[in-house]
């Protein structure tokens, strides 16, 4: 022995160790090592085990192989594995390999040999694709194993070759339908009878209900959905002619005559419609279609808005466009490229060309152009202004002329009317309201609409008529019978406001017409009563009073509402002496939750047809009674609608007793805190001492930190005062930066904040002029205003302009602004 | 620009059908699609119907919206055969099918 071999001997590890570590590299995944391990183990011993090992790992290999693409060296590598049966140690994995290799024939025995020895599941799988193997290409057969159907394999994958060979070759229908029956359904031919079945049935429901009875899972299922595809209507084939596969595409086209450039061609497109509208124009322009002219060039023109530099190629081949195509290509284009200001230019242009145009239909086309004018201008407020009208607000002017264009598009005319009204013109409103009724006198949001609009306007009569048009067309709408009610009312307090007791009393009783039998109106009670009182207290027609009072909810509340209506009917308050006993009552009852919000809300209710001035007599007397509530413990959505309401209705007194209550019980409630900032000025900012407004400022921070921007925006609205008002409408015209403002916006910015500086008096700032001289003077005024809140909402330059003009102002030499947009 | 399922195409008719045409079509597909058993399609279909079943509506889309329908139209002239006559396909397109079947099946 050598010394070399020696060592080899002495440093060989044991079989033991051996198989220990090609079990470890077969547990690892390591399918080679393990492989040549084990037979080197079976080179020095052919025990069993580690033959089963050895397969095990050639098995690992092979499916390693397989999941890499690799099928030729993964069916080698299986190979080892042979059983005299000629079947492999994974035999569904090797079919697959061979399969894919497109060895048809090897796989047809692999898959006829595993058929006998695999289990019953795994066999009726294999066995299928055996016979679809077969039937692609036909050989002698020589297993008799029959996993399923009556007969044996052979006899079985004879019927089926012949009943498929018979309806390739064209024989009649009913020739096919006697082979057919002769392949057992439970076959694994079973899916092919179906699938012939399917293909010589002329109804089309039944053939694909035949199909349908094939799982997914079939290894005939891509043959299947071929046969369905073949057998469907144009649009649906369309639908599914890109998923087909190449060998599907081929034989649809065969079954219905197809030509094959033009199965091509389609391919060609759907490949180019991935690629994008250029690429699809460019292959449609070049390739196009015999006879097929005016689809393609109305198909290519639709490429055009995403595609627009292939406008050369277009106009090159199918001549130039006209104005109207071109207009609208071009807008589109714009839209594409979300280029809002060439897209409405555009737009514009097309408007123009169509409204002269002399065709049918222009002028609807036109409007339908105005109306989309509108929707961009809306959505995108930052589109350039209309050269011939600047100041315009160009949803509007857009929805104006297209119904000019079209007069019956309600679409446009209801988006008209919400326009006017979110723009606070009730002039505008009423107006295009008025219209809208005429145009649309059985539309229910319309007139709807034109109640608002009448009302907004104190037109009550009209908006009366409106809503009596409304129940003319839906007699059982509660809520505008409701509103009838109301709006009759509000008419009848106007009359008597004007001293026209007589109309008063005629819209009153013209009112109770629409009242429930079951559930009367106590406000047009009261007002009723007091409408038929005479001036000189008369018992019979004070006791009518008594019985509406009653009606309302009887003490207090009766007696408020009482009070309430004699006010908008503008009742001297000697008037109500015959009830004082009554009021005087109804003051000493303790003010308790449920009063004090059915008050509130008394107060607040729409259509109430008096101007704060009507009502300040009614007021008076709800004070000293609202007074007393300020000890409840109300909760913070309570505290609100009362403290909101009672800032709406000036009642500064009241509101800060109850606030400073409110804060007295919660020192950190915030809105209690707020408000009694806002009552203690008089619901006037400048009313506002130093401290006051930087206690307002911390509070707003603190609603900011707490995130009730609910409180914060209400804040806001106080602290910003009318400059506020100036900015929010220059948000809602589309200016969202004050840097973009342009010089007529600033100076109406400037105006209204110079007119709320009263920190600085007038005198002050002539003084530091004196002192400082004008530049240093308004140098001092910007870098104190930077420090403020101010601060953080102009740039430099403009508090620059703001400090000029107030020196200016306080000077006497204020700027005029210009005109208001 | 709104790019969304074309109702022309949808429908299967003309850009430049008019309302009995479409109306026609509508209830063709409808007969053929009914709602109880097809909820989906019906959906699709009514949708459809309701864009372009008025001269406002058609003008709006034919004006404001890219048309796929005449890009379908010309796809289904390629699909077209000779008749509507059914034939039966070749020896290789049927081997190629059924190699390709079991090919793309998962053993």
């Amino acid at each position: 022995m050598t010394k070399s071999a020696m060592r080899k001997a002495v440093f060989a590890p044991s079989p033991q160790e051996l198989s220990e570590s090609g079990a470890a590299a077969l547990r690892q995944g390591r399918f080679k090592d393990a492989t040549e391990i084990f037979k080197q183990l079976l080179r020095q011993d052919p025990r069993p085990e580690w033959k089963q090992r050895l397969a095990d790992a050639y098995a690992g290999r092979a499916r390693a192989l397989a999941e890499k693409g690799m099928f030729k060296e993964a069916a080698i590598v299986l190979e080892n594995t042979l059983a005299p049966g000629g079947t492999t140690r994974e035999p569904l994995l090797y079919l697959s390999c061979l399969i894919r290799q497109n060895q048809i024939q090897k796989a047809r025995r692999a898959a006829l040999a595993a058929m006998a020895t695999l289990p019953a599941a795994e066999a009726a799988r294999v066995a299928e694709a055996a016979a679809a193997l077969s039937l692609a290409a036909p050989a002698p057969t020589v297993v008799g194993a029959t996993p399923g159907g009556s007969g044996t394999w052979p006899e079985q994958n004879r019927a089926a070759e012949t009943a498929l060979r018979a309806w390739l070759q064209g024989q009649p229908a009913d020739e096919v339908d006697r082979l057919i029956s002769r392949i057992p359904l439970r076959s694994s031919f079973g899916a092919m009878r179906l699938i012939l079945k399917s293909l010589i049935t002329h109804d089309a429901a039944k053939a694909q209900a035949l199909l349908a009875m094939i799982p997914a899972a079939s290894l005939f299922a891509g043959v299947r959905d071929a046969a369905g595809a073949a057998l469907s209507d144009a649009p649906d084939l369309l639908g599914h002619w890109a998923r087909l596969r190449p060998a599907q595409q081929q034989f649809v086209a065969e079954m219905r005559g197809i030509p094959r450039d033009r199965s091509a061609l389609l391919n060609q497109i759907q490949d180019a419609e991935q690629r994008g509208p250029a690429a699809l124009l460019s292959l449609l322009v070049r390739r196009g279609l015999p006879l097929l002219e005016e689809e393609l060039r109305a198909a290519c023109l639709n490429l055009l808005p995403a595609a627009p530099d292939r406008m050369a190629q277009f106009t090159q081949r199918f001549g130039p466009l006209q104005p109207i195509e071109h207009n609208r290509i071009a807008a589109l284009s714009a839209e594409a490229r979300k280029d809002w200001d060439h897209a409405i230019l555009y737009w514009r242009a097309l408007a123009s060309v169509l409204e002269r145009d002399k065709a049918p239909g222009s002028r609807l086309a036109e409007a339908v152009v105005l109306r989309h004018m509108a929707d961009l201008a809306r959505t995108h407020p930052d589109i350039d202004e209309e050269e011939e009208a600047p100041e315009a607000d160009l949803v509007a002017l857009y929805l104006e002329r297209s119904l000019q264009a079209d007069p019956t598009d309600l679409t446009a005319m209801l988006a008209l009317l919400d326009r006017y009204r979110a723009s606070d013109d009730p002039k505008e409103w009423y107006r295009a309201a008025e219209l809208a009724v005429v145009r649309f006198p059985h539309n229910p949001i319309v007139l709807l609409h034109a109640v608002d609009a009448a009302v907004a306007r104190d037109a009550f009569k009209k908006a009366a008529g409106f809503a009596q048009q409304v129940l003319a067309v839906d007699p059982i709408n509660l809520p505008v019978r409701q509103r009838m009610i109301e709006l009759q009312l509000a008419h009848a307090r106007k009359q008597a406001r004007s001293g026209r007791a007589d109309l008063a009393a005629k819209s009153l009783e013209e009112a109770s017409a629409w009242e429930r039998s079951d559930k009367p109106d106590p406000s047009l009670r009261i007002a009723r009563a007091l409408v038929a009182m005479p001036k000189t207290a008369d018992p019979a027609t004070a006791d009518a009073v008594h019985a509406a009072v009653q009606e309302a909810g009887g003490s207090p509340l009766g007696w408020f509402r009482v009070v309430l209506e004699a006010s908008l009917l503008n009742w001297p308050a000697k008037r109500l002496q015959p009830f004082h006993r009554e009021l005087q009552a109804a003051y000493e009852t303790p003010p308790d939750r449920a009063t004090v919000l059915a008050l509130i809300g008394l107060l607040g209710q729409r259509d109430l047809g008096g101007t704060r001035r009507a009502i300040t007599p009614a007021l008076r007397v709800f004070d000293q009674y609202l007074i007393g509530g300020r000890h409840i413990d109300w909760s913070p959505a309570e505290f609100l609608t009362i403290a909101e309401a009672m800032a709406n209705l000036r009642c500064y007194p009241t509101l800060h007793r109850y606030a400073t209550s409110a804060v007295q019980r919660d020192a950190g409630n915030l809105a209690a805190r707020f408000y009694q900032l806002l009552a203690g000025s008089g619901g006037n900012r400048e009313g506002l001492n130093h401290a006051e407004e930087s206690e307002l400022f911390s509070i707003m921070d603190e609603a900011g930190t707490r995130q009730d921007f609910a409180l914060f925006n209400r804040m806001q609205k106080f602290a910003l005062g009318p400059a506020g008002k100036a900015m929010r409408r220059m948000r809602k015209t589309g200016k969202s930066s004050l840097d973009e403002l342009d010089e007529e916006d600033t100076a109406e910015l400037l105006t209204a904040l110079a007119g709320e500086m009263p920190s600085v008096p007038a005198k002050e700032i002539r003084n530091m002029v004196n002192h400082l001289g004008r530049g240093a003077a308004i140098e001092m005024m910007v870098s104190l205003l930077s420090q403020s809140s101010m601060g953080e909402m102009f740039s430099k330059q403009q508090m620059q302009q703001f400090c000029t003009a107030l020196v200016e102002q306080a000077m006497d030499r204020r700027p005029q602004p210009r005109g208001r947009r | 620009m709104r790019m969304s399922d074309d109702p022309f195409t949808t429908l299967g008719v003309d850009e430049n059908a008019g309302d009995d045409e479409i109306r026609r079509r509508y209830l063709e597909l409808v007969r053929a699609w009914p709602p109880d058993r097809e909820p989906e399609k019906f959906q699709a279909l009514r949708q459809a119907y309701e864009a372009v079943s008025g001269l406002r509506q058609r003008l709006e889309w034919k004006l404001l919206h890219t048309s796929t329908s005449a890009l379908s139209r010309l796809k289904l002239h390629c699909l077209a055969g000779p008749d509507a006559q059914q034939r039966r396909p070749t020896e290789a397109a049927m081997t190629a099918l059924l190699l390709d079947s079991v090919q793309h099946a998962d053993l």
